[in-house]
């Protein structure tokens, strides 16, 4: 009797336990195929008169993205990156920012470009409680606890920049830029520190169709030791050849850019900007291991042409600094990563950052680089240490900056100038 | 027996299984979950440790603005000139403050960089930024605050102004919307200290590291509870091994299974402290955390055996009814199905081991052949790095020169932008000591210059341009003659052979890159040349992270030495001379190979050392300078300890697959019971000497806290690390006083005192060691006489040699005898304990130098008992515990005491007559009383002799006890203690068979037993003596 029952249970057994193996090696072959990913949204024009610029950030956000799936992603989850294009519109970023937040559900964006790109998404992050990685160097004079600034602010890049020339060129200055937040307000910091430092403005002049050639005549007349430039764009090339034209070398009066990178002397020339200076966190020449190996894998993902800007380096540090913050805080919970990436540090390619613990700016080294025939630069002045971010320069009160904003803000049309 | 018997023996049976198989999965469960319950658990302590750091940090940047914002301190620093009065009235408002805010000092630096005041007046008028060193770490700060307009950190380091290490945060001072300086703030690092001093949660092994990267080292920078001494001590960061520290100084985060600087195994969680970019690591030793599983290992040991025991019991009890199972079970159709070969326990046991064996040789092999490639991979990597970094060096020389030419090629300058261009080149590189532009008025025609402008500026004299005209004048000529204007003309560019800087030290060589001007229609109209010191690059040869015995060379294109550890080659000499100069045909040949422009890498032997060597040179591309490292093989072989391992795993599976065969053979009739305990006798002896031979063989002296000194290159290596860490810590320069040693008598004569008997001398410069005694110390000596010194004068060196006759103390260990490797170390020291002063060994005094020659020895000297297998000079690392009484005792100097040692090797004849021969005399003794046992019919008559053998035995350990007197047991006394319980059970036995024996009903006893006990004696023995040989030197 007990023989013919183990010999009724054995074929159910066996069904039983082929059964569970074969739903287990089912979920497996499924997780194998379609594995669980966590969406991020990146946000960087492909098309448009930005799209030579921002191409490249876009890559490098996607390598660290491609660089974290290849070690497993993020608790095991694969990263999916969903990338949208602005097409170099203001609003369009804005719009984008809420589709990928409210329909793609994304848990972060990474992207942003002008300042008054930023400001539009900031409206929308702020709105549904999500996180904006922004990989651009960046006027200062704003806060946002749904913004992690991961480039410089003014007192890493065109503070030490005019102090550096103040104090090793000469302190008459003549300052030129174009009529958009980055410029205006940087701009306005850069008198402050002249003032500061007992430094002469003697010219100011903002870019306008034509008016080139008689900036470059006042620069002529008043003579100054240096050109502090915040001319974002090819308008450089053109500024850089009136100069020349006039007899302006770098050996005469030199020329400290505050947004003129390398990818810009890739594509501009740097026969007219060569000896001239330029001021970033980052420089694609810098000595250092760790930014060696990123050179080297950007080129070989993406080909060996590819010059390596400030903002590129500050958009794929940015991704591990937003793992590093997920891991540590256990969620992708924008409430909980929030304080994970206090003090968040990465040993970047330029040297090691953190995120600061009073804001969501980053720490960053600050360079000073002379540029070169070859369009890279020949670093003249490092900070060799991570330099603390100060949002609102002390020169005056954080009213007195808000003001100003508000007052440009209602000058353009209440719009933020592009 | 009955059935309540039986279920008296299985119950218990049952549940001891039980409780085994609940033992194994517990250790399964805890080998999995250990780890990560202490990471999780470390990782907490981690950051409760950060919160605090970051508190105290973030207190101490807010007690800086406070500070810095207070009107008092900005309009002191806004008024040019201070009384003393106002001093004193700054002093008495931080006198006020400082009890409030905590810090250690504060200085007042106005926008020139000079202190105009600070809580040390000492340093009131001094600038940061002169008479410092490059180091300064409060001038970068005072820089970065300055032109960042922000609060900065400062690194932690040694800072030459107050002379001492410390941390700093420095901040802006406005004064109505002017900069009017910068307040450096020192704040007390040991409250850091007193935070990671806790223990709670740590257990006995755990500790706190900080550390911080510096260049390519992690120094770090708190004593910790396992090296009060660590702080500052440096490791490589970089390295491939999983090393927390280097993760945490780097910016990581994160727990796992690490390696720390002790080279110990660790479990740990790290993170990184932001501000003062700290990388702090909590760990605990993996040996303690996984302690638990040594419990419950314990535990399974303790069950299996109480297992066995009671199967054994049961089995005696219920014997028939088992061997009837069996053999129902062994008549069976399934079990007959078995192939025969399969059915025998013992050939399986013989597959398996022989399988063990093949898995062990490959296991080792592969080791061995990974454990070199690693090694090597990691040389080449580390010397391709430093190519990198001197290429990068040598890139940005050529591209301001190329710039500058190109310029002029264009004719962009001016000739007012031509000095502004000089001026600012020489200003962004600090590296460049001058820049020459020669311009001629007419293209260059071949060795003649008509008309020539040349504008000069050097660092000596900045911003001073030099703006010379010649015509056809005799100083044209001599330019058109010399070698680097010729070769340039020639060949368009030229980095220039440095020259040796004869009137300075090694460190202000240059060299120099010219490079030619073209005019618009190609004709050569000048060229520029610029001169660049040569430190950077002989500064990243000199510090390849490589171990203490490798060092580095630098090659220009023709092989000559730009560095070498032996600073007189630098310049002066070839690779390719040296290498004859040495007699090394096989390096002379290698010197030449390193020429051709590729890669070389390839081993010779040392010919002094007679160690087999590696060579490494890689060319450096822009110019084919050539970088290379030399180091000896031996160094990146398998460790002893792991070559031991493997053999005596090998050869306990060996030993188990011969003894299957044997015993295969046996149950298969192949083999009768004597030839069979023949063999296994014959197997375990084998074995035994085997693993003495192993042991032999591979015993090595423990070299981990010294520095090996065999040849003038590591004693150069050794003398520059000094000198660069007491350049590093600002120490006075250290005096290095060569001295020597040859012994011509040696003796043991208790094991706490050597008697020697010999020379010793010591050599002084008549300019370098003005003041110095002329006294040499042997610190270790009980007693010591000192002959009537000689002396004799050579140039400017005098030789004083003492012969030297005395005790000194040496402790010895003879825990492995007769085993035993003796390391006799001599330390000696310079009577000026006070000074800066370290002895060098006098290597040139010496024939040969490699440690198997025994240097130092003469050669009609001999040990008895001993022999010696390596003489050796080495520096000893020492924890100083106290300073003497002087204050600036614990400098770089003080921490290594140069020994000479002789290692020595036991005699084994000696060992084998006077103990093991009468030991197996008594062996054998008590085997003749166990054979004929079985015929006495009285017992006394057995019993005397296990008496009379017993009390020789214990008389035989004594004199073991008394001569080699130990806290732990002798390796020999093992066999002592098996003898003695060998010498219990056989009592045993012999009253069991005065009571048992002979009785009709024990026949099982009789006919089992004593035979039994008869065959497995031998075997017994030799397989106790052969396992706890395994154990105790494994």
């Amino acid at each position: 009797m007990n023989t013919l029952k183990t010999k009724q249970r054995l074929p159910f057994m066996l069904f039983f336990i082929t059964g569970i193996i074969a739903i287990i090696g089912a979920w497996y072959v499924f997780r194998l195929i379609y594995p669980r990913t966590i969406k991020i949204g990146i946000l960087q024009s492909l098309t448009g008169k930005n799209a030579n610029e921002e191409v490249p950030v876009k890559d490098a956000t996607m390598l660290a993205v491609e660089e974290i799936n290849a070690k497993g992603g993020v608790f095991g989850l694969k990263i999916e990156a969903i990338i949208v294009d602005p097409k170099s519109d203001i609003q369009t970023f804005g719009r984008l920012a809420e589709e990928l937040i409210t329909q793609k559900k994304v848990a972060v964006i990474f992207g942003g470009w002008s300042s008054a790109s930023r400001k539009t998404i900031k409206t929308v992050v702020e709105k549904y409680n999500n996180l904006l990685f922004y990989p651009v160097q960046n006027e200062g004079l704003e806060d946002s606890l749904n913004i992690v600034y991961t480039s410089t602010t003014p007192n890493q890049q065109s503070i030490p920049g005019t102090t550096w020339c103040l104090y090793n060129i000469g302190k008459r200055c003549f300052i030129v830029g174009i009529d958009e937040l980055f410029s205006r307000a940087s701009n306005e910091i850069i008198k402050d520190v002249i003032a500061l430092h007992s430094g002469q403005v003697v010219g100011e002049a903002y870019l306008s169709p034509n008016n080139i050639p008689d900036i470059v005549q006042q620069i002529v007349k008043t003579q100054p030791n240096v050109i502090l430039n915040t001319i974002d764009g090819p308008e450089n090339l053109t500024f850089f050849t009136e100069l020349r034209k006039a007899g302006i070398t770098p050996e005469k009066i030199p020329t400290m850019s505050f947004s003129l990178d390398e990818p810009d002397l890739q594509r501009y020339g740097a026969e007219y900007m060569a000896g001239n200076y330029s001021s970033w966190s980052h420089f694609q020449s810098i000595e250092r291991l760790e930014n060696k190996i990123f050179v080297a894998d950007i080129k070989k993902r993406y080909g060996e042409n590819v010059i390596i800007s400030d903002a590129m380096e500050a958009a794929y540090y940015g991704v591990y600094m937003w793992k590093q913050a997920v891991e540590r805080a256990k969620s992708f919970e924008i409430d909980k990563i929030r304080p994970a990436l206090k003090n968040q540090a990465f040993d970047a390619p330029e040297g090691i950052l953190y995120v600061d613990d009073s804001s969501l700016h980053t720490w960053s080294n600050s360079s000073i680089g002379k540029i070169r025939l070859d369009k890279q630069c020949t670093i003249v002045w490092n900070s060799q240490k991570s330099i603390r971010p100060i949002i609102y320069p002390f020169t005056r009160t954080k009213e007195e900056w808000d003001a100003l904003l508000e007052k440009w803000y209602h000058e353009w049309g209440d719009r933020w100038a592009d | 027996m009955g059935r309540l018997n039986k279920y008296f023996f299985l119950i218990p049976l049952y549940i001891i299984l039980g409780s085994l198989i609940a033992a194994i999965i517990w250790y399964a469960y805890l080998s999995y979950s250990l780890v990560p319950q202490k990471e999780k658990k470390l990782w907490e302590i981690t950051l409760e440790h950060e919160e605090k750091i970051n508190t105290y940090l973030l207190q101490q940047q807010t007690n800086t603005q406070t500070l810095a914002s207070d009107d008092t301190t900005a309009t002191f620093l806004a008024t040019k000139s201070h009384s003393k009065k106002d001093d004193e009235q700054y002093q008495e408002f931080l006198d006020t403050q400082k009890q409030l805010l905590g810090f250690k000092n504060i200085f007042l630096i106005d926008n020139n960089s000079t202190i105009v005041f600070s809580t040390i007046p000492s340093v009131i008028g001094k600038k940061i930024t002169e008479n410092t060193t490059e180091y300064s770490a409060l001038k970068k700060s005072y820089e970065r605050a300055f032109m960042a307009l922000a609060p900065d950190f400062a690194y932690f380091d040694y800072e030459p102004l107050i002379n001492e290490r410390a941390l700093f945060i420095t901040t802006p001072v406005v004064k109505n919307k002017k900069m009017v300086g910068i307040l450096a703030y020192q704040f007390d690092q040991e409250k850091i200290y007193q935070m990671i001093n806790q223990y709670i949660g740590l257990g006995t092994t755990g500790e706190i590291v900080l550390a911080q990267q510096e260049d390519t080292y992690a120094l770090f920078v708190a004593p910790s509870r396992h090296d009060p001494d660590l702080a500052f001590k440096k490791r490589d960061l970089f390295t491939k091994a999983p090393i927390s520290v280097q993760a945490s100084a780097l910016g990581g985060q994160g727990t796992g299974v690490a390696t720390d600087y002790r080279d110990k195994k660790v479990v740990g969680a790290w993170t990184f402290i932001t501000k003062i970019n700290w990388g702090m690591i909590v760990k605990m030793d993996y040996e303690e955390v996984m302690e638990p599983l040594t419990t419950v290992s314990m535990i399974i040991i303790f069950l299996f055996f109480v297992f066995i025991i009671w199967l054994l019991i049961t089995e005696y009890f219920f014997h028939k009814s088992i061997i009837l199972q069996l053999k129902k079970l062994s008549q069976t159709k399934k079990f007959k199905k078995i192939p025969y070969l399969l059915r025998n326990p013992f050939f399986l046991f013989f597959i398996i081991a022989t399988i063990l064996i093949i898995k062990n040789i490959i296991y080792y092999e592969y080791t061995t052949i990974s454990t070199t490639q690693k090694s090597k991979a990691e040389i080449l990597d580390s010397v391709d790095k430093d190519v990198d970094r001197i290429q990068s060096i040598l890139n940005r020389i050529s591209f301001t020169t190329q710039s500058l030419a190109d310029d002029l090629h264009l004719q962009r300058l001016s000739e007012e932008d031509i000095k502004n261009r000089l001026n600012r080149d020489i200003a962004e590189n600090t590296i460049i000591q001058s820049i020459t532009i020669m311009l001629t008025s007419n293209a260059f025609k071949k060795n003649t210059l008509d008309t020539v402008t040349v504008y000069k500026t050097s660092r000596t004299d900045q911003n001073m341009i030099i703006e010379e005209k010649y015509k056809n004048e005799d100083k044209l000529n001599t330019i058109i003659k010399s070698e680097w204007f010729a070769k340039t003309i020639e060949k368009g560019s030229y980095w220039l052979k440095p020259t040796k800087n004869k009137n300075h030290t090694n460190n202000n060589n240059t060299s120099s890159y010219s490079l030619i001007v073209r005019n618009k229609q190609k004709n050569i109209i000048g060229l520029v040349s610029l001169v660049f010191k040569l430190e950077p690059l002989e500064r990243i040869a000199s510090y390849n992270s490589l171990n203490r015995i490798g060092y580095s060379i630098l090659l220009t294109q023709d092989g000559t030495f730009l560095f070498h550890p032996i600073g007189s080659l630098a310049m002066e000499k070839t690779f390719s001379q040296f290498a004859q100069e040495s007699g090394n045909k096989e390096l002379a040949r290698l010197a030449q190979e390193a020429l051709t422009g590729k890669p070389l890498l390839a081993t010779y032997r040392e010919e002094n050392t007679n160690q087999l060597m590696w060579l490494y040179t890689k060319p450096i591309p822009i110019n084919n300078w050539i970088l290379g490292t030399i180091f000896p093989i031996a160094d990146i072989t398998l460790q002893s300890d792991i070559i031991r391992h493997s053999f005596f795993w090998l050869l306990a599976y060996c030993i188990i697959a011969s003894l299957c065969l044997c015993s295969f053979f046996y149950s298969t009739k192949k083999l009768s019971i004597f030839y069979y305990i023949l063999l296994i006798n014959a197997i375990l002896i084998i074995g035994l000497v085997i693993t003495w031979r192993i042991i032999q063989v591979t015993s090595t002296i423990d070299r981990t806290k010294s520095i090996i000194i065999t040849d003038q290159s590591s004693l150069d290596k050794f003398i520059d690390d000094i000198y660069e860490e007491t350049k590093r810590k600002h120490e006075e320069e250290p005096i290095n006083v060569p001295c020597g040693l040859l012994l011509y008598a040696l003796d043991i004569p208790d094991p706490e005192h050597v008697s020697i008997s010999g020379y010793i001398w010591n050599k002084y410069n008549e300019k370098l060691h003005k003041n110095l005694s002329h006294t040499i110390l042997l610190p270790q000596a009980t007693r010591m006489e000192f002959g009537k010194p000689t002396s004799s004068i050579t140039d400017d060196w005098e030789t004083i040699i003492w012969h030297i006759k005395g005790i000194i103390a040496q402790e010895q260990n003879y825990t492995a005898f007769p085993f035993d490797k003796q390391q006799i170390k001599i330390i000696i020291e310079h009577q000026d304990i006070q000074k800066n002063i370290f002895l060098t060994p006098d290597l040139s005094a010496y024939k040969k130098l490699s440690p198997e020659s025994t240097p130092g020895i003469n050669k009609e000297f001999s040990l008895a008992g001993f022999v010696i297998e390596q003489t050796f000079f080495n520096y000893h690392i020492i924890d100083t515990s106290t300073n003497f009484g002087f204050k600036e005792y614990g400098k770089v100097t003080d921490h290594f005491e140069l020994m000479y040692n002789i290692v020595i090797s036991r005699n084994l004849l000696n060992s084998f007559v006077l103990y093991f021969l009468p030991l197996l005399v008594i062996l054998f003794s008590l085997f003749s009383t166990l054979l004929v046992s079985e015929h006495s019919t009285n017992p006394f008559r057995i019993l005397g002799p296990y008496t009379g053998l017993f009390f020789a035995l214990v008389i035989l350990q004594r004199s073991v006890r008394e001569t080699y007197p130990t806290g732990s047991t002798l390796y020999i006394e093992y066999a002592f203690f098996y003898t003695y319980l060998t010498i219990i059970l056989l009592v045993l036995h012999t009253i069991l068979t005065h009571y048992y024996g002979k009785h009709p009903d024990h026949k099982y006893y009789r006919n089992i037993v004593f035979p039994l006990i008869k065959l497995a004696f031998w075997p017994l023995q030799l397989a106790a003596w052969l396992i706890t040989t395994l154990i105790v030197f494994y």
